[in-house]
């Protein structure tokens, strides 16, 4: 076996054990403090633990983060040597890539709004099937892809009446779960180990992590605007968009990736087959 | 029920230009910032919120929901502004675990308010504005039109999408799929069937739809022309005076008197 | 009739991905005025044709075409479809995706507002086609709202406030029930006769295309392989039908008739059956 094909296989063994992890912790803080169990789960404490680092980190994962947003939105993408024209620069897009934007936004605030997040324990209700789109979204239509995560997680939040100043967290937040693994992830077929291992680490851990710590960040940023205490920020709702993020991308999206990939290139919408990264800027 | 979408209606949010629907929305959220630490002050702003619901003519069905899930976020404030400022004032409440003071209800009313208020105004913003006009204020604010005309055709089609999942939730159901039983790994897999369907659907409709935006012409002109541009009235100035006097007036007062 | 206003010669074309040739030498010339109705079995490239017209193939979707177009006085294959804005409209055969606002006004104003026209010459347009297509009282309703007829006749009519010189129909009834059906083949009808459009339209309702159309084109597997007025093309019934098309009713039962020894001109309207058999209003 082959060491790339070893770590790939690491790669998905410790996605679901972190998965299945979390389901455990939380069940244990649930049995040990049923009325408040975010003060026993260990993630919540982890967060309020490390808080100024949290807090140090997040402030640089929401300038990166942004920055990123806004550079690949004007058509550049960064890279080892600097930046380079990624052809998918907003002012660039074509037909097909403002329909893919628009579908993919309608779709994905449609199944956030209109599936309902499946209960596992009262009082833990985050798990949201539909979020496991996010990722395959940015992996197979590319920034058109990722700005239509975007506005369908704006979309669901206008449709559910929860618009407001946190939303703009969860705009660019969500952005980066589709973009992290389009970015990353070389094979987007989730028909190798290499394939799956990569997203695991990209598409399930890593985007997980940053996308609780920006939108978090934020929320934390603009307490005076939104009104949410420090504790239920980093201590409810990191923890809840961090498990969400990652038991649902590590459970439903390879499968959906598998069954889609096929479907998406016979189409002829993979973004690779459709667009030429430039030389450099 | 889902609130947010365009609402179709003659009501007097509806006449209203959208900037002016857009700056009245902005005012509100800068009162709840202001009055954040003392609830009297900022329910007057609440107060002037449900004012605004009943005068956008949503429908009591979608108000006393919009209010009911307000009603959930108070139970969340209290317990954790009013435990807080347990230590401070005199208490009012004093329940095993929960102490209540005055100190700490003014507060977790005036956070509940902060959170609750620029809800409602931006659902009064969004269900009497049509996509059209969004399109139209987010080009005027810099957005590029690309942009700008995803989000509005996205939303336009939203109805039509959450319609085909409920049908093919429903289709599967009938087929002995059970969204609710068995483990959350069980639980999560069994989206697979409803979520393959409308992704299908969707890569299909991509390639009509680019045709269709295609043959309208999108992209051609540089400059899009806005043949029903919102027309600045009188009612508006009107409007955007009194909300400014009010607004601007329980800041004065949260912040300085 | 008048000059040439669509010429194709030796056409091919292909989707990207795809070996075998969708179209394969197809030549056509129609003219101002004229309606051509295309005819022929699924996947027999009637579809692909009106694409090529449209400069759709392969300036938005991708794929291979050789050979010469010209469309309202554009070269489309060396243009590209931004050349021929204002010039051909093209109506689908899905109506859910070709209403994309929350008006008909706005559906009718979207194509003359998308090429920068003046707000007065876009109302006009706009006032000028729902009166002529009856459509005033629909101006204000949304158009998710309406049937499926209604939404074709909505795209028809946003299409038309172009002031197109070709009219494209891809099987505009295919996917509607017997109302809408009559709604827009009447309208089609109505656009012929009142207007003088050169109109393409791909359909596959043979008695109502006799009566309307001035020619028709049968194609088969990506070839043109007859052509003429509807009695030239049809009276050659057992070489139509080979090529997996119905003729109309009467010219199949004139043709059993024939065949059993009476002697008949084969008719393809119900009207020449009327007349041969001595009856008739």
């Amino acid at each position: 076996m082959t060491k790339a094909r070893t770590l790939s296989i690491v790669a998905v063994v410790v996605g679901l054990a972190i998965a299945a992890f979390i389901i455990y912790a939380f069940y244990e803080a649930l049995t040990i403090n049923p009325q408040n169990p975010f003060e026993a789960f260990i993630i919540s404490k982890a967060f309020l633990g490390a808080y100024p680092v949290v807090y140090a980190v997040g402030a640089v994962i929401w300038i990166l983060g942004t920055v990123v947003f806004l550079l690949e939105l004007t058509g550049y993408t960064p890279s080892l040597r600097g930046l380079r024209k990624s052809g998918m620069g907003v002012a660039s897009w074509s037909v097909i890539d403002l329909a893919l934007a628009a579908l993919s936004a309608a779709v994905y605030g449609a199944l956030l709004a209109a599936t309902a997040p499946l209960v596992i324990f009262p009082g833990f209700t985050w798990l949201r099937p539909a979020n496991s789109l996010a990722p395959l979204f940015g992996m197979f239509f590319g920034i058109p892809g990722c700005v239509g995560v975007a506005i369908g997680n704006l979309i669901a939040d206008i449709v559910g009446g929860y618009f407001g100043v946190g939303s703009i967290g969860g705009f660019v937040g969500n952005f980066l779960i589709a973009y992290l693994p389009y970015k990353f992830v070389r094979d987007h077929s989730f028909s190798t180990s290499t394939s799956i291992g990569e997203f695991y680490i990209w598409g399930v851990l890593v985007q997980a992590f940053v996308s609780a710590v920006y939108i978090c960040w934020w929320l934390d940023f603009m307490q005076w605007a939104v009104g949410l205490p420090i504790f239920v920020t980093w201590g409810v709702i990191a923890p809840v968009i961090l498990s969400n993020n990652v038991v649902v991308n590590a459970v439903l999206s390879p499968i959906l990736g598998r069954i889609l990939y096929p479907l998406v290139k016979g189409r002829g919408l993979y973004w690779k087959d459709r667009v030429r990264v430039g030389t450099t800027a | 029920m889902l609130s947010g979408i365009y609402v179709e209606g003659r009501s007097v949010f509806h006449s209203l230009d959208p900037r002016a629907k857009l700056l009245w929305a902005l005012l509100v959220l800068a009162a709840s910032i202001a009055a954040q630490f003392n609830g009297l002050k900022s329910l007057p702003v609440f107060i002037s919120t449900l004012i605004a619901l009943s005068l956008s003519g949503i429908g009591a069905g979608l108000a006393a929901l919009l209010i009911f899930n307000a009603s959930v976020f108070l139970l969340v404030t209290t317990l954790v502004w009013a435990g807080m400022y347990a230590g401070q004032g005199t208490p009012l409440i004093t329940l095993g675990f929960l102490r209540v003071t005055d100190v700490g209800l003014l507060v977790a009313s005036g956070k509940f308010f902060l959170i609750v208020n620029p809800i409602l105004a931006f659902v009064v913003f969004f269900t009497t504005t049509k996509p059209y006009y969004i399109s139209w204020t987010l080009e005027k604010a810099g957005v590029p039109s690309k942009l700008a005309f995803s989000f509005v055709i996205a939303l336009s089609l939203l109805p039509g999408v959450i319609r085909a999942v409920r049908d093919v939730t429903d289709v599967q159901k009938l087929r002995g799929l059970s969204l609710d039983k068995g483990s959350i790994f069980e639980r999560l897999r069994k989206h697979v069937p409803v979520i393959v369907p409308v992704i299908s659907r969707l890569l299909s409709d991509v390639w009509d739809l680019s045709m269709v935006l295609a043959s309208r012409c999108f992209g051609v002109s540089r400059r899009r022309t806005y043949v029903e541009e919102p027309r600045w009235t009188r009612r508006d100035t009107i409007f955007t005076l009194v909300s400014m006097a009010f607004y601007l007036g329980v800041i004065a007062w949260a912040l300085w008197l | 009739m008048g000059s040439v206003a669509v010429a194709v010669r030796n056409l091919w074309a292909k989707y990207v991905g795809s070996e075998d040739w969708v179209l394969r030498g197809v030549n056509l010339e129609v003219r101002e005025g004229e309606m051509l109705v295309l005819m022929g079995p699924s996947g027999c490239g009637k579809s692909t044709l009106l694409k090529v017209l449209a400069g759709l193939l392969p300036w938005v979707i991708p794929g291979t075409v050789e050979g010469t177009v010209h469309v309202a006085g554009v070269d489309v294959l060396k243009a590209g479809y931004r050349e021929l804005a204002g010039k051909v409209g093209v109506v689908y055969q899905n109506p859910e995706v070709q209403v994309v606002t929350r008006s008909v006004f706005e559906e009718l104003a979207m194509a003359p507002e998308n090429l920068g026209l003046p707000k007065e010459e876009v109302r006009a347009r706009v006032e000028s086609v729902a009166k002529a297509l009856r459509l005033e009282d629909y101006l204000f309703k949304d158009p998710q709202s309406l049937s499926g007829g209604e939404k074709q006749l909505i795209a028809i009519a946003g299409v038309l406030t172009m002031k197109p010189k070709v009219l494209l129909l891809d099987e505009p009834t295919s996917m509607l029930d017997h109302f809408g059906t009559k709604l827009v083949l009447d309208l089609i009808t109505q656009l012929k006769r009142e207007y003088g459009l050169t109109i393409i339209a791909a359909e596959h309702r043979v008695e109502w295309a006799v009566e309307v159309a001035d020619r028709v084109a049968v194609m088969s597997d990506g070839a043109l392989v007859l052509e003429g007025t509807p009695s030239e093309v049809f009276s050659r019934v057992e070489e139509v039908q080979r090529y997996g098309v119905r003729p109309p009713g009467v010219s199949e039962v004139a043709y059993s008739l024939a065949r059993m020894g009476f002697n008949l001109k084969i008719p393809v309207r119900l009207s020449e059956m009327e007349e041969m058999l001595g009856g008739g209003r």
